[in-house]
């Protein structure tokens, strides 16, 4: 549906979702972000109106010293105790991201709508709620966006079982106080560092994992059933040492993604419980039978326990 | 400079994405008046500008070597000890992949496309006309141990990028996960690969 057909409402929320991209000033301040777990970190932040963002760690301890740069083109990612600086480029990668979501949201497949209003470190944010129509796992992500200069305020991702991770900014300077320049997305490696290219090709290298199996030392598995609305966006294949290979398959209702990293399992690979304390966990390991050995499968997600499980199950 | 509006970021995406044919005067007349309009009065494009010159004029006065007939050997073997590498597909693919991309980078786009043709035209002259130095490598030094990153960091690692590519998702959550997931891990070299 075209633009100029949809309510006032809906309208106002797509700018403050542009807005939210690229904000109208330069800012600088605290952020606290929390997932599920009960992990928290502490960060120093600083972002730009082209829509980059300089993340300095403050806290825990040993991230202390990390740092990541997201921009529309490009990421950083410096993990001080191992000296590395992981590094991926993707040339158009949000403006496709925002293509998309906008189309959706235009044609109703995901609504959105401003929920509310709240002050978040002394600025008046509007609450713009998005939710997939076709997520049954309920997923919804929520913007708390500065109604001034867009600036995001904060945000929360929830599904069916509750909360799954937010971030918020505790302090924040807006405009040429913050004293952000443009070098400042542009860290130069640390001493010493290793430099280590992450997807040098972002798009996935084969559309369909029987393509990707020729490259495979072993045979890969995948879901015989998904949950609704997701379809394979593609798979990565990587070199591993010793001549082995890892499969990466990406999945996504084109709201929501989640990934399924596989190889030939490791004698002392174990599986962890599907749940953590709080109900749920993103991160699980899995250890699958097939037919020409078992495979160690990492599943990174933001699915319910219950669709994780059958996801599970339904490997082969 | 005015205030930015969100018609802005439209303009300053087509001005960034002519930035290149902008320096090296391959716009249209008309395009480059727009253009060098916009960079009067939008700072981040300008300071785009600024940062590719120098780029430009960095390249173009680097230090040139040529290289010694085994070089590549020399370093993919240093580069299969080193990192995993992403698999990289069929030749046939790859040149199909690199088609699509020009084409979608070109679209409409006559001038640009006529300059990379000729650029290209121009580097396979000097590269067919020009007759290479003698050059003596410097001693390759001794290839850092394999990192056995084949663990579950990697995979969590790439997912945290991909996470950052997109606007609507929250990268900082996914590599707060991350490191709690390592850390949990049973397997040794999944620790290792941390530090």
């Amino acid at each position: 549906m075209p633009e100029s057909k949809l309510s006032p409402q809906t309208k106002a929320v797509l700018q403050l979702l542009r807005r939210k991209i690229r904000p109208g000033a330069e800012y600088a301040g605290e952020q606290v972000t929390e997932s599920s777990g009960g992990n928290v970190s502490r960060q120093r932040i600083r972002g730009d109106r082209g829509g980059r963002i300089r993340v300095d760690y403050t806290s825990p301890t040993d991230m202390v010293g990390d740092f990541l740069v997201i921009a529309p083109d490009q990421f950083r990612n410096y993990h001080r105790a191992a000296n590395r600086l992981d590094i991926a480029m993707w040339p158009g990668a949000w403006s496709e991201f925002e293509k998309r979501i906008f189309g959706a949201i235009r044609d109703g497949r995901i609504q959105a709508n401003k929920v509310g209003e709240e002050v978040i470190a002394g600025r008046n944010a509007a609450i713009v709620e998005l939710k997939s129509d076709i997520s049954l796992g309920g997923d919804v992500k929520k913007f708390w966006i500065d109604e001034e200069t867009g600036i995001q305020l904060k945000n929360e991702r929830s599904n069916a079982r509750g909360l799954i991770s937010r971030s918020y900014m505790t302090s924040i300077t807006v405009g040429p106080a913050a004293g952000v320049q443009p070098r400042d997305f542009y860290p130069p490696a640390p001493p010493g560092a290793r430099v280590n290219t992450l997807f040098p090709h972002f798009k996935p290298q084969f559309a369909t994992v029987q393509e990707a199996a020729r490259q495979l030392t072993f045979t890969p598995v995948e879901p015989a059933t998904l949950p609704s609305g997701f379809h394979l966006r593609g798979v990565w294949v990587f070199n591993l040492p010793k001549g082995k290979t890892g499969a990466l398959l990406r999945y996504t209702d084109n709201f929501t993604t989640f990934s399924l990293f596989q190889r030939p399992a490791r004698p002392e690979f174990k599986e962890h419980p599907a749940h953590n304390a709080q109900g749920q966990r993103n991160i699980q390991r899995w250890r699958v039978p097939a037919p020409t050995t078992d495979l160690e499968v990492v599943y990174i997600g933001t699915l319910t326990p219950e669709q994780a499980e059958a996801l599970h199950t339904s490997l082969r | 400079m005015r205030n930015f509006d969100e018609r802005d970021s439209v303009v300053c995406q087509n001005v960034q994405g002519v930035l290149s044919e902008y320096i090296d005067n391959l716009l249209p007349a008309r395009q480059m008046l727009e253009v060098e309009k916009h960079l009067t009065q939008c700072r981040d494009c300008a300071e785009a500008r600024s940062q590719l010159q120098a780029t430009i004029k960095l390249l173009q006065t680097a230090e040139r070597f040529d290289t010694s007939n085994d070089f590549m050997a020399k370093l993919h073997a240093r580069l299969d000890s080193v990192e995993p590498s992403i698999i990289a597909p069929s030749p046939k693919r790859t040149l199909s992949v690199w088609l699509e991309g020009l084409r979608e980078a070109f679209q409409g786009r006559r001038a640009p496309a006529l300059g990379l043709g000729f650029s290209l035209a121009a580097l396979a002259f000097i590269a067919l006309t020009q007759q290479p130095a003698a050059f003596h490598a410097a001693p390759v030094p001794k290839p850092a141990p394999v990192v056995p990153v084949a663990s579950i960091s990697e995979p969590l690692r790439q997912n945290v990028a991909l996470t950052a590519s997109n606007p609507f998702d929250d990268p900082l959550a996914a590599n707060l996960e991350a490191r709690s997931a390592i850390k949990e891990s049973d397997v040794p070299s999944d620790v290792e690969a941390m530090q």
